[in-house]
């Protein structure tokens, strides 16, 4: 009975406990993980553990440029992370020439929320029709019967006043086909401000007076980026009745003159497809050079000359065609990586994070100044606590409860004398400024007097008979014998020193000579809200310490309790 | 001769720290408070004797709304009435035994005339001079009938929160103003007020749910049979992060749209809160990371005393039957008062350091606004760096050095009679 009551206690001892151990633990391990995601996984709601990171391949979001006029023209139809991508790049796309298409990678592992894919690993690229099959290409086109659709689409009449107007633009590129389909889609479908954009086209039509399709036609509102082909030939239907039912010779005209706009871009759409006759036999694959623009054709149908990247978009130059084929379709971007590239996907942010600061420096800076002030700290408070300890002298209590006694000012109320001491002195922006103001430390010292007073004085004195000196039983008998205790003070000290920070703030005003929390601080002031980079480079500033603590950790407790604080 | 010798090998030994400590922890003390009356703006350039005016600006108080004395008045009834009604309370737990008859005059006079001038004393006759009387003459009654309650003695921690409890209670009763209300007021205007009303504010979040907390953590790192090092490993690791590194990982936790808090209050169906945009959760939000930053350490600490509690005393309670409540209360709780005691003093004048938390999770700012984070050793910082006003800095640093130096002693002075030292 008693066994089971104590059984029930040990079980809520341990459920409090797991609950404590995940109050502190919990925010140390998602600070790893954290560090290991991408952008857009950090930016994502609701969280998620894992990361496409440790994956050998992921898929991208792509979009295929398919204006002139520079961005993908719809920006509601971006994702915020896209758009912002987007924004902050502040590129304009100028196609570089007719034979080459360039894809935009939105969806990609993130640099400073710019968007840019990882520059590693094999990319493969697929082009896509509205089928969803690989895309066809023509390797023969027809002037003459590029000639004649444009006849037949010139004579179609009447036409609503902004199609009429656009026909008589592309009149001028009649000798250059490539140019005239390229404009065609810019004004009809992908321009900045295309005839068959989804809302205005529609709204102009129920604007229609004495029209009775409203109804029919509001469900084309709904819906991303231009109308589709078959949309087009659905609302082309439904008008012809709409034809046939009205009365109003007004609204007659009107309706015929939408319908015959659709029947104009039907014709040359259909004239554009029929034209493209090789279809794409493999995706194209690319990968990576080293600090180069250019992209190594790993496998690709012949029709593909070359490809570069730059920023987020990547170009592909073709032979004997030209981009403006593929004006339709749409392109899936898919990327592999080996096991190398997966485990550099994986330290992406660590190696992002240390290169956008000079870290290097900082935990140089950190590491020299707090073994010096240990060190100094071991040999200073050493030698105080022994001489409180164990040696005789006028006034040692008195002194000792003096050095004590500066445990209860707080250094941050010393903070403006310290600082006008140590200007005097010239060592503004030195290491001695952040080693020697902090080489003894009162509260280790009493750690150590309470340690040496723990060895029996008879031990010193007979020491003392055999001919040491004090100093010699200091260092050969005293110390090893109190090494938990002065490991729990270099611990403490070199704890203390590590992570200081507001001394280092105001004592340095130059890299050169800061540590690694105030060079931490200064890079999240410059590198913005990046959680993952800097989830990074906090972690990467912690491990020291944390191997230590687990290196030492059986001194450090130990040491703690012979020490008996009381 | 030898003697002499001795002597002077001793005062060897001590010169390299006590070099250390003269020139950058003694002589910057007196220093400071030097400097702490002159008005100096630059290192160099000429300092101004001004006496005490760095003080006087540093509590300059604007226009009040109210007098200070109506708001002492109004401070002391209330506090004398929440006295009155604490005690009356605690005697009449302890008199449901056997002490009854003995108490039961006092016990019914007391809180019967206490409760038929409730009102009155509360609000508007807060401020009146015989009501001042009145409540004074309740308090002392009441304190002479009530010096042998033991069960207050026992639990003053619990009498104190009783009086607090009280005293709100009254507060929101009756007329709105007090001496608190006053300094918040003053607050408003005067940002070094507001740093010390700030700090104050963190200091009584922080330092006894870090007590709690930390307690708990060592009774657990001694009790647990098995994991015992896990544990002690989990619950010390974030003191050893820097304090930077911890408050950006809190800054990320703490996200208003991404963090994970507000996802796993999603989880209760509790709508997302604004941890790091609300001047009223400013110092809260501080808190709670510095106490997980802290409670390991002072785990580890509160451990290293319960092993020093000698294992008879529970065998020899055990025996007696005593339940692991009564254990904790009679046996670790008195012998453990020593390591209280200087976890008390230490984590309050680390509390009253707070500075770095704030100054990385709101971007240098003290706070998100409306100097909700402003805490002392920010001012201190921000006069003395921003501003360079070295003398107007030093004089708020030696005030924060009294109001640690006064609630040390404080807490020496009541606990040195129930500090248990040495069984």
């Amino acid at each position: 009975m008693k066994k089971q009551k104590k059984k029930i206690i040990y079980f809520f001892y341990y459920v409090a406990a797991v609950i404590l151990a995940i109050f502190a633990i919990g925010p140390l391990v998602w600070m790893v993980d954290t560090s290991f995601k991408t952008n857009s996984e950090v930016l994502s709601y609701p969280p998620s553990w894992g990361t496409i990171n440790a994956l050998p391949s992921r898929s991208l979001t792509a979009d295929i440029i398919k204006t002139r006029a520079g961005q993908s023209s719809n920006p509601s139809a971006l994702s915020l992370e896209a758009l912002l991508g987007s924004l902050s790049t502040a590129q304009t796309t100028t196609l570089a020439s007719p034979d080459t298409i360039a894809i935009h990678v939105l969806g990609a592992s993130g640099y400073r929320g710019t968007g840019t894919m990882p520059r590693r690993g094999i990319l493969i690229i697929s082009l896509i029709n509205n089928e969803g099959d690989l895309a066809s290409y023509p390797t023969k086109f027809s002037t003459s019967d590029f000639n004649k659709v444009v006849n037949q689409i010139s004579s179609i009449s009447p036409l609503s006043t902004d199609v009429e107007q656009s026909i008589s633009n592309l009149s001028q590129y009649i000798s250059d086909p490539q140019e005239y389909i390229l404009n065609f889609y810019d004004a009809f479908l992908y321009g900045p401000n295309p005839i068959f954009s989804r809302i205005n086209f529609i709204s102009n039509l129920l604007n229609v007076n004495g029209s009775s399709f409203q109804d029919q036609l509001a469900i084309f509102k709904k819906g991303i980026g231009p109308l589709t082909g078959i949309e087009l030939k659905e609302i082309s239907k439904i008008l012809e009745n709409a034809l046939n039912l009205t009365t109003n010779s007004n609204a007659k005209t009107e309706i015929s003159k939408y319908i015959n706009d659709i029947k104009l871009y039907l014709d040359f759409d259909q004239f554009y497809e029929a034209q493209k006759q090789t279809k794409f036999d493999q995706p194209i694959e690319l990968a990576f050079i080293l600090k180069s623009n250019q992209l190594k054709i790993v496998k690709a149908p012949s029709v593909v000359e070359s490809a570069y990247t730059s920023g987020d978009q990547i170009y592909i130059t073709f032979k004997n065609t030209s981009f403006v084929w593929f004006l339709n379709d749409s392109v899936s971007v898919k990327a592999n990586y080996n096991f190398w590239e997966v485990l550099a996907n994986f330290f992406d942010n660590y190696v992002s994070a240390w290169n956008s600061a000079p870290f290097g420096i900082y935990y140089f800076n950190s590491i020299f100044v707090a073994v010096a002030t240990t060190v100094l700290n071991i040999i200073f408070d050493v030698m105080m606590a022994f001489a409180f300890s164990k040696l005789t002298f006028p006034g040692r209590d008195k002194i000792f409860i003096a050095i004590i006694a500066t445990m209860m000012i707080p250094y941050q109320v010393l903070l403006v004398a310290d600082y006008l001491i140590i200007h005097s002195f010239g060592w503004i922006n030195s290491y001695y400024a952040l080693i020697i103001p902090w080489s003894a430390t009162a509260f280790v010292i009493f750690l150590m007097r309470q340690s040496f007073n723990s060895i029996p004085n008879d031990l010193y004195d007979a020491a003392k008979i055999d001919g040491a000196s004090s100093w010699r039983f200091l260092w050969t008998i005293a110390v090893p014998l109190s090494m938990p205790v002065i490991i729990t003070g270099a611990l403490l000290t070199f704890l203390g020193s590590w992570n200081s920070f507001l001394w280092v703030l105001i004592m340095t005003d130059t890299a050169n000579m800061r540590t690694l929390p105030v060079g931490l601080q200064n890079f999240i002031i410059n590198s913005g809200a990046i959680f993952n980079q800097l989830m990074a480079a906090a972690t990467f500033t912690m491990i020291p310490v944390v191997i230590a603590f687990l290196f030492f950790q059986k001194y450090f407790v130990s040491g703690f309790f012979r020490s008996g604080i009381k | 001769m030898n003697k002499k010798r001795n002597y002077i090998i001793g005062y060897l030994y001590l010169i390299p720290a006590l070099v250390i400590f003269i020139l950058f922890t003694y002589w910057p003390a007196i220093y400071s408070f030097y400097l702490s009356f002159f008005n100096t703006t630059t290192s160099t350039g000429h300092a101004i004797f001004v006496g005490l005016s760095n003080y006087a600006y540093l509590f300059r108080t604007g226009q009040l709304p109210y007098a200070f004395l109506t708001a002492f008045e109004y401070s002391l009834v209330r506090f004398i009435f929440a006295f009155v009604i604490s005690i009356a309370l605690f005697a009449w737990v302890e008199s449901r035994g056997k002490y009854l008859l003995k108490n039961a005059i006092p016990l019914i006079i007391i809180p019967v005339l206490a409760i038929s001038l409730v009102y009155p004393a509360l609000s508007f006759w807060g401020g009146n001079t015989y009501m001042i009387f009145l409540w004074v003459l309740f308090g002392i009654l009441s304190f002479y009938f009530a010096k042998n309650i033991a069960f207050l003695k026992l639990h003053m921690t619990l009498f104190l929160l009783s009086i607090l409890g009280f005293y709100i209670v009254a507060f929101y009763i009756g007329n709105r103003m007090d001496l608190y209300t006053l300094f918040f007021d003053i607050a408003q205007n005067n940002s070094f007020v507001m740093s010390i009303w700030n700090t104050f504010y963190f200091v009584i979040i922080d330092v006894p749910l870090t007590i709690g907390i930390s307690l708990a953590a060592g009774l657990l790192m001694k009790n647990l049979p098995f994991f015992k090092a896990f544990f002690r490993t989990a619950f010390f690791a974030p003191y050893v992060a820097s304090i930077v590194a911890v408050s950006l990982l809190w800054l990320w936790l703490f996200n208003y749209h991404y963090g994970i808090f507000n996802f796993m209050l999603s989880w209760f169906g509790i709508p997302p809160i604004n941890w790091l945009n609300s001047a009223a959760l400013t110092m809260p939000t501080v808190a709670i990371l510095s106490i997980w930053e802290y409670f390991g350490y002072y785990g580890l600490i509160f451990l290293s005393g319960l092993q020093n509690i000698d294992q008879e005393y529970y065998e020899a309670a055990e025996i007696e039957g005593a339940n692991s409540f009564q254990r904790f209360v009679y046996i670790t709780w008195p012998l453990l008062s020593p390591i209280t005691f200087f976890v008390m003093v230490v984590s309050l004048i680390n509390a009253f350091q707070v500075f770095t938390q704030v100054y990385v999770l709101y971007n240098q700012m003290p706070g998100p606004y409306a100097n909700s984070g402003l805490t002392m050793v920010f001012y201190i910082y921000n006069t003395f760096y921003n501003e360079q006003q070295m003398g107007l800095a030093s004089a708020a640093a030696y005030i924060l050095l009294g109001i640690i130096m006064v609630l040390t002693l404080i807490q020496f002075r009541t606990t040195e009679k129930r500090v248990e030292y040495n069984i």
